[in-house]
């Protein structure tokens, strides 16, 4: 099977795809969060300063992404990898990035009991005020997290 | 103890580490490979004790890495990795692996599935 995702599945995906993110950055990261708020979108525009995304295919066709201000995702970085901020290299922060959104897909794919569930490897941009769109034909959920002073948004396509 | 961490990621490799150190494990030395061509460049040189390889990797990814290396050396070979499907897992096993560690772990999941290594 492939192709869009049948609403009856959407609904365990985006589950899925939120209690991964919480189980990764509270068991790595050390990093309280809390969930804030979910928003539906027609697109899949990923906007902020530190951004990961990872193709899904096979049972399910999709996107997945995070992004998140520069401080908080070196900030969660730097936890993961028991280094300082100040001793990370900007190499240091997208790989983190990009490790991160493999981490979360991951779980994901173990948490939602769908099999044949592919994920391309992840890419990750650090900059000022990304803002990256991917034609889609899915709406996109919007899952925004309060990570301590700062949000990280999730962002699910299926 | 010298161990051989295999992984494309660099933050990945770091985490391990951090990781094995919380564990408690004496560790002598870690060396790192960044795919699993360069883990048999290094297995060709040197002596490890154990092995933590990524599953998904350029050149060479982990399943061809463990079939690789199980042609020459017997070093118990554990896989660190999102795969964690009970098929993959077994896959793994069938092609020389000796356990798995599914991503993310605590130092408490690397101390109950190395401790053995270590003892």
């Amino acid at each position: 099977m492939s192709g869009p995702v049948p609403p009856e599945q959407q609904e365990p995906l985006a589950e899925a795809l939120k209690t991964s993110l919480l189980d990764v950055l509270e068991t790595m990261a050390w990093s309280a969060v809390k969930l804030s708020r979910e928003e539906q979108h027609s697109n899949f525009m990923v906007r902020g300063e530190a951004c990961g995304v990872m193709r899904v295919h096979g049972a399910v066709t999709g996107l997945i992404g995070l992004a998140t201000s520069q401080y908080t995702g070196k900030e969660l970085v730097s936890r993961i990898v028991g280094l300082s901020t100040d001793m990370l290299q900007p190499e240091d922060i997208t790989d983190g990035l990009a490790e991160l959104a493999n981490l979360i897909g991951g779980g994901m794919k173990a948490k939602a009991g769908i099999s044949g569930i592919h994920l391309d490897p992840p890419m990750a941009m650090v900059g000022q005020g990304i803002l990256a769109e991917w034609k889609t034909e899915a709406m996109t959920r919007v899952i925004t997290f309060e990570v301590g002073r700062d949000q990280l948004r999730l962002y699910a396509n299926f | 103890m010298r161990i051989l961490i295999v992984d494309d990621s660099s933050v990945m490799r770091k985490i391990v580490t951090r990781g094995l150190r919380q564990a408690g494990f004496a560790i002598d030395e870690i060396l790192e490979a960044g795919d699993g061509q360069q883990g048999l460049e290094v297995l060709s040189n040197q002596t490890v004790d154990l092995i933590l390889s990524d599953w998904n990797m350029p050149n060479m990814d982990g399943l061809t890495f463990v079939r690789e290396a199980r042609k020459t050396i017997q070093t118990p070979i554990v896989m660190v990795t999102t795969e964690g499907g009970e098929g993959k897992v077994n896959e793994a096993i069938a092609s020389g692996a000796n356990g798995h560690i599914k991503k993310p772990f605590t130092p408490d999941t690397l101390k109950d599935t190395l401790g053995k290594y270590f003892a």
